[in-house]
């Protein structure tokens, strides 16, 4: 059964249109990657699935549950489906374990003692059981992202998108956050990743999608995509990435 | 204290704001020994000026912070219809003297029903308005410093724009215009010797229009020894002085309960 679906999304910015009829789905427990060159609209399908970017047509279903139309109740539609960015994005105020259970106390409502409890479970979970009163600036960046992995777990997502997550990474970094990304997986978290890890998407991935220009040109098992692509554009991109 | 627990998890030992209060205290401690000795006739005059002048400032730079927060959040929205009226709103009232403000709180008060006895209200709204034109801009200033992913992780949680108002940005907020916000604080703590404008009253009470600057004034011009004028004015700027360096120990107080470990260049 399909976790997320999205249907025939476009979205335009100005007179740019970004995302010109995106139609795919996420299967319960599947990890889906896609790839594609910059500026080919993947951070921003990512982002219309939960509404940080409005698309302007199309729908998308979490769930089952369609998420688009009215403004009202999108936070709720939001808190179901977990977020980690490129940049990281902690809350820069707050120590690794705030970080981790302001959401679980603001939204939620979760009592304080009980979200604490949660998020040392999950600061364990992603290695930084001792550091939860280290705040942002104190820690490397792929630390960084493992928090905000575990931020993103603690609201009890259905499903958690990963926009290029290891993008903004030291090359000897990413591996720590591939790791707790791949645990994740193998835990049967359904997970929509932008990235070009190519190891991970290998080992991990259930599938891929390679988007360009606003559309999903070639999708398929990451072995089929990446020895037999069917068109020469995709066969050029991954020879790049993979040079 | 709740306005600074908005500002989350504290941090820093507090050594600043001690050695900041202390100087304070001291300055304070010499402006009355020099009024106790100089001027033994006229201790009260003196205390209740400087009781007004800390009334008018502490009213004027609240509602001047108050009415900044909307100004510098409706001018960062990025929402024309908001941030247009705003944008004239600032440039009126920085556009125009402090001092003519004042005068026209004067002319203007007294004929909608805000008598002489409110003129201490007078006070407080001129000078409060003319400072959420600054206070306004050094909000958005606070504004415009806070990425934009900082709002996207809030939404992502599912956090509504209030909760993300309260427990992400204006923390952020709050700890960024600090520095600035206490400039302007200590600019209108002086500016309220403005109010000097203001007729005189017979009687001195507090809360009264009859501040620092004009009790210093009073006193001159009854003084016919002229060696007196200048430790008249010099007691005055004492106790100026002493009320200035409590604003900076407030702020460095906040500045330094609310650093957050690891941020910023001169980061330990």
């Amino acid at each position: 059964m399909s976790m997320l679906e999205v249907r025939n999304v476009h979205k335009w910015f100005g007179d740019l249109h970004v995302v010109r009829g995106v139609s795919f789905e996420v299967r319960k427990r599947e990890v889906v990657v896609i790839i594609g060159p910059s500026g080919s609209g993947k951070s921003t399908l990512l982002r219309c699935i939960n509404r940080l970017v409005e698309p302007d047509e199309g729908e998308v279903l979490v769930d089952g549950a369609p998420i688009t139309g009215p403004k009202k109740g999108v936070e709720r539609i939001r808190s179901q489906v977990g977020m980690v960015f490129q940049n990281f994005n902690l809350f820069t105020h707050l120590t690794a374990l705030d970080n981790v259970t302001l959401g679980l106390t603001k939204v939620k409502g979760v009592a304080p003692a009980k979200a604490r409890e949660r998020g040392l479970q999950l600061l364990e979970k992603v290695g930084l059981r001792d550091k939860p009163g280290s705040y942002p600036a104190q820690l490397s960046g792929g630390q960084q992202q493992r928090v905000a992995i575990a931020r993103a777990l603690a609201m009890n997502p259905k499903a958690v998108l990963f926009d290029e997550p290891t993008s903004a990474l030291d090359p000897e970094l990413i591996g720590e956050v591939l790791d707790v990304m791949t645990q994740l997986a193998r835990e049967g978290m359904t997970m929509l990743v932008v990235s070009h890890e190519m190891g991970f998407v290998r080992n991990v991935a259930t599938r891929v999608l390679f988007m360009v220009e606003g559309k999903i040109l070639e999708e398929g098992i990451p072995n089929e995509v990446f020895q037999s692509p069917k068109l020469e554009r995709t066969r050029e991109f991954i020879s790049k990435i993979l040079a | 204290m709740r306005i600074l627990r908005l500002l989350g998890t504290p941090g820093g030992t507090g050594r600043r704001i001690v050695r900041s209060l202390a100087a304070s205290a001291i300055v304070g401690l010499i402006a009355a020994v020099m009024i106790a000795v100089l001027f033994p006739r006229s201790v009260a005059f003196w205390a209740v000026g400087a009781a007004n002048t800390f009334l008018l400032f502490v009213g004027s730079a609240a509602l001047g912070l108050a009415i900044g927060f909307f100004v510098g959040w409706g001018r960062s929205t990025g929402i024309r219809l908001i941030s247009w009226p705003l944008l004239g709103y600032v440039e009126v009232l920085r556009g125009v003297p402090r001092i003519v403000i004042v005068l026209v709180a004067f002319v203007v008060f007294p004929k909608i029903g805000l008598g002489i006895d409110l003129a201490v209200l007078w006070g407080i709204l001129a000078l409060g308005v003319s400072s959420s034109a600054y206070q306004g801009e050094v909000f958005r200033a606070g504004f415009q410093s806070i990425a934009r992913g900082q709002m996207e992780a809030a939404a992502s949680l599912g956090m509504t724009y209030w909760q993300t108002m309260r427990y992400v940005t204006l923390p952020q907020v709050m700890r960024t215009i600090l520095p600035p916000l206490g400039n302007e604080w200590i600019v209108v703590l002086k500016d309220t010797s403005l109010l000097i404008v203001l007729p005189g009253f017979a009687q001195l009470r507090i809360p009264d229009v009859v501040e620092l600057t004009k009790v210093a004034q009073t006193l001159q011009q009854a003084t016919f020894v002229v060696t007196q004028w200048p430790l008249i004015f010099a007691a005055a700027a004492v106790v100026y002085l002493a009320m200035t360096l409590l604003v900076s120990g407030v702020i460095q107080y906040a500045e330094e309960r609310f650093k957050v470990p690891g941020l910023g260049v001169m980061a330990a």
